[in-house]
């Protein structure tokens, strides 16, 4: 077990490829199953026991489909792709069963005009917004601005040009800023670069 | 959509609105006003610092190892019941001589050699039918001469046509004598 964890992970995919390895499954597990339910808890509007569901759905794929995996790709892009692509059928199936208005959280300003300057409810007011985002947006949005890819992996991921997913973002973007007009910034002098 | 620029997002992510060149500036102009651009900056800047509470995860329930289907184990009473089915087929099943007899039918290949079959008849055979058909023939034309009036005798009432002279002058020519022979073809005379 110890020899694993200095494996890279396309060779724990290739020992799971070809020797059905236990072991290989439980430490991509151990690597990625954080991040990963980190992810799955934003795109699934914070729904913790559905995002634990869902990790564990992800790693049974791994180990039924491994044969999808190509190994001339990273195996950390595959892993987000395959959870990207579990929350939009997600978001469809609940689409189909419910109307969207119903089930997409929507932006209440009302609720924060009273204290909005204050950081902590100005940042429970934005994760209202990525919640009340369509979920392309919100894919590309959250793989960029809180799980810091870049905008080739995230084409990757999302399978789409890198053109449209700075189109997404920017209207992403957008979205938010009109939900959050009236936060008065203070923090114009921490402007950054993102890498 | 409206088309946007895709420099636009680059600009947002990596340079403040002051430090913006003149001719950057001009392009966000053209899309959105000083104070959207950094709004839109304020919104990028808090998301990268959200903070959400992620629990514990999970352990990972083991999937089952998938095992082609003949190494897969099955119960006593399955494998059993398969062995007593097996020969209760072997010995309940008609066999091969009780079974009907089924003719198929003849496919145009079979008919084929049908007609193979009949032209491997001998040839003499051939040759003496062709032969006795011809004698036959001559001596036929010339019973029908000689019996025709006794026929005309005993039928009074059927219509009398009287044959011309060229047929009632047909006489009987014995292809047997050695003097005739030379109207027989020759592959025939051969033969016989």
């Amino acid at each position: 077990m110890h020899h694993l964890s200095n494996q890279s992970d396309e060779a724990l995919m290739i020992l799971i490829k070809d020797h059905q390895s236990h072991p290989a499954l439980t430490e991509l597990h151990r690597r990625y199953s954080r991040k990963l339910l980190g992810y799955f808890i934003k795109m699934l509007n914070r729904d913790e026991y559905l995002a634990q569901d869902f990790v564990q759905e992800l790693f049974l794929k791994i180990w039924e489909k491994n044969q999808l995996f190509q190994e001339d790709k990273k195996l950390y892009t595959w892993l987000f792709t395959i959870a990207s692509n579990m929350c939009k059928t997600h978001y469809r199936n609940c689409y189909r069963m419910v109307p969207e208005d119903m089930e997409r959280p929507v932006f209440d300003r009302k609720v924060f005009q009273e204290n909005i300057t204050d950081k902590t409810q100005f940042q429970e007011a934005l994760k209202l917004g990525i919640d009340s985002l369509e979920v392309s947006h919100k894919t590309v949005f959250i793989l960029r601005y809180l799980e810091q890819f870049s905008l080739q992996e995230i084409a990757e991921i999302t399978e789409t040009p890198v053109g449209t997913v700075k189109s997404r973002l920017f209207y992403a973007t957008r979205k938010m800023t009109e939900n959050l007009k009236a936060f008065d910034p203070k923090y114009e002098e921490h402007l950054f670069k993102i890498s | 959509m409206e088309h946007i620029p895709v420099e636009l997002v680059d600009l947002l992510e990596s340079l403040s609105f002051d430090a913006l060149s003149q001719k950057q500036r001009q392009l966000v102009l053209n899309q959105m006003t000083e104070e959207e651009y950094r709004a839109h900056q304020k919104i990028i800047l808090e998301a990268t610092e959200l903070d959400y509470a992620i629990p514990e995860v999970a352990p990972l329930i083991m999937p089952k190892p998938s095992q082609p289907f003949w190494k897969k184990p099955i119960p006593l009473w399955q494998a059993v019941s398969s062995v007593a089915a097996v020969l209760l087929l072997f010995f309940f099943l008609p066999r091969d001589s009780e079974a009907p007899v089924t003719i198929s039918k003849t496919s145009p290949a079979i008919q084929f050699v049908h007609d193979t079959v009949v032209k491997q008849l001998p040839a003499d055979t051939v040759f003496t039918v062709a032969t006795r058909w011809i004698i036959d023939t001559v001596y036929i034309g010339s019973t029908l001469v000689q019996e025709l009036p006794q026929r005309i005798l005993e039928a009074p009432n059927n219509l009398y046509i009287p044959l011309k002279d060229a047929f009632s002058g047909i006489s009987s020519v014995s292809l047997k004598e050695e003097k005739n022979r030379i109207s027989i073809p020759e592959a025939i005379r051969v033969e016989l």
